[in-house]
């Protein structure tokens, strides 16, 4: 299992790392270095309240997107386009134990990778003197949501790369799902009570189908 | 004799499409078991859902005396399945997918690995994706010999690769079976590669297994006659085993399985000036058995080696047609 693991870090590093790198850019921007001032859409410092004002959120949720997506069809599609699932799923352990390792790298390294601008841009807003507006951490509760629910995405992309379809547009429909349940979540009012429990409960089914559809498919 | 593999009344479709059909096949275990067919014959299919790669629509296997359906790692453990092409993760190095493969296998042993990577002169540090076709094979063959494998399944293993790689390929394997009790199935394009290892064939068409028998008897049943003419070869009459019927200028071509006194009697009337009766490799035998307009085939049987006047259900050997 171990070996499963580390496994999938090996091969999602890469995207993890150009995410790393497109997140830390726009932290760094955000606190006013301006290095990446020609990445069109990049905030030029912080104009405003951190998290509240600002394109930081914007860019965040763009690139948040973009990664789910892509580390979701790449833990997927990438081993039933090369034929690689012939050879893990062979291995001596049960099919569902496989992608719950898979879902479980694919989600911490996604929740890690995302919070790492929310964090860093986060303690230089706490910082007194670094920008003229008041800051409490309690700004960035939308942008941690938003975090949360980036799971989603990932498993909807997930479950579309593992799904077999006869074309590519009934294929796509699990994301598609996805994306549409996450604005609404987004939005939702009484997040604690009502958002919270049910992207959890979202988070299980997802998984559970993922389990299942790899179970159930065949690997021709 | 318990068997390595056996199938009930195995059945697929793809489509609309029949592509494996009610196949029952029985592998004793020490088989060495060469799968043959032409392409869209059903092996590649037949060998994914025993390995539970694909779910068969209708029928029942067991490995190893265990459901698939229900495999439990341990004995899947005991098993071997090289896919076709030999997927492996080409991010890693050799080294790596040793060290990620034999961690599935308490038993596994690094070192025979090891040997034979050193055998096939394959560095540990070498980049499986910038490693050749007949590189990628080897590593995959020591990959799956890791856990020392009751049952090994491979295949096409050697497609792709050239006259050299698989020559090295198939001493290996030969090599490997020579492990007593250890099983062998393996489907494969080049028939003289299965005459070299296989002690027993299959012959798959559209689906239904047409021919199962030791190898040596499918080769002896299978005999071409020309009948040399002089003049314009007179038609051939409906004759049980006739498998196909050319003309040659004056000569007739004639292909049996089960070649007899019956089907002797009806060359000799037709009063040739000369009868010669070719004995076959494998190869041949499989052309001319496969080839030829798509019409339903006579059936041998294992026992008699005779021909069974396309009763399907009565062979003995192979299962029957649809």
């Amino acid at each position: 299992m171990k070996a499963l693991a580390l496994k999938e870090l090996r091969e999602v590093l890469g995207i993890a790392a150009i995410a790393l790198g497109c997140y830390l850019a726009l932290a760094i921007n955000a606190m006013g270095a301006r290095v990446f001032d020609w990445v069109p859409g990049m905030p030029a410092g912080t104009h405003g309240v951190p998290f509240v004002h600002g394109e930081f959120t914007t860019v965040f949720m763009f690139i948040s997107v973009l990664f789910a997506v892509a580390l979701g069809f790449r833990q997927s599609a990438w081993e039933s386009a090369r034929g690689t699932f012939l050879f893990l799923l062979h291995r001596p352990l049960r099919r569902e134990a496989i992608f719950l390792i898979k879902l479980t790298m694919g989600i911490g390294l996604l929740l890690v990778c995302a919070s790492v601008p929310i964090v860093v841009y986060g303690l230089w807003a706490a910082v007194p003197g670094n920008h003229a507006s008041p800051f409490e951490w309690s700004m960035t509760a939308s942008t941690w949501r938003f975090t949360f629910l980036l799971p989603l995405l990932y498993l909807g992309a997930f479950l579309s790369g593992v799904r077999p379809a006869r074309w590519f547009g009934t294929r796509l429909l699990p994301l598609m799902a996805t994306i549409l349940i996450l604005v609404l979540l987004n939005v939702m009012p009484w997040w604690w009570a009502i958002g919270f429990p049910l992207t959890l409960l979202l988070y299980g089914l997802l998984a559970v189908n993922v389990c299942f559809v790899g179970q159930v498919r065949d690997y021709a | 004799m318990d068997d390595a593999i056996r199938t009930t009344r195995l059945t697929k479709y793809y489509g609309g499409r029949k592509v494996v059909d009610h196949l029952d096949l029985r592998i004793p275990r020490g088989t060495v078991y060469g799968l043959l067919g032409r392409n869209g014959a059903g092996k590649s299919t037949t060998l994914k859902m025993l390995t539970g790669m694909v779910r068969p629509d209708y029928g029942r296997i067991e490995l190893l005396g265990e459901d698939v359906e229900t495999l439990a790692p341990s004995t899947r453990a005991r098993i071997a399945y090289l896919a076709e092409g030999h997927p492996l993760y080409t991010g890693m190095t050799i080294a790596q997918a040793v060290a990620f493969t034999t961690s599935f296998y308490p038993n596994a042993d690094r070192k025979f690995v090891n040997q034979i990577l050193d055998h096939f002169a394959l560095s540990p540090k070498a980049k499986i994706g910038r490693l050749s076709k007949g590189q990628r094979a080897q590593v995959s063959l020591a990959l799956a010999l890791a856990p020392d494998p009751e049952l090994l399944i491979l295949d096409d293993p050697t497609l792709g690769l050239d006259t050299n790689v698989r020559r090295d390929f198939l001493e290996s394997m030969i090599q490997i079976i020579q492990r007593r009790g250890r099983t062998i199935l393996f489907s494969s394009h080049v028939l003289g590669d299965v005459e070299r290892v296989a002690d027993r064939v299959g012959v798959m068409i559209d689906g239904v297994l047409r021919v199962d028998c030791p190898a040596e008897q499918f080769k002896s049943s299978v005999r071409k006659v020309v009948a040399e003419f002089g003049y314009e070869p007179p038609e051939v009459p409906p004759c049980p085993g006739l498998l196909s019927d050319w003309r040659a200028g004056t000569r007739r071509e004639l292909v049996f399985i089960g070649y007899g006194p019956r089907q002797r009697a009806t060359v000799e009337a037709l009063s040739p000036d000369r009868v010669e009766v070719i004995e076959m490799n494998l190869e041949d035998a499989f052309i001319e058995y496969t080839r030829g307009p798509r019409r339903p085939l006579p059936i041998f049987s294992q026992n008699q080696g005779e021909y069974q006047g396309g009763q399907a259900d009565e062979g003995i050997g192979a299962q029957g047609a649809a």
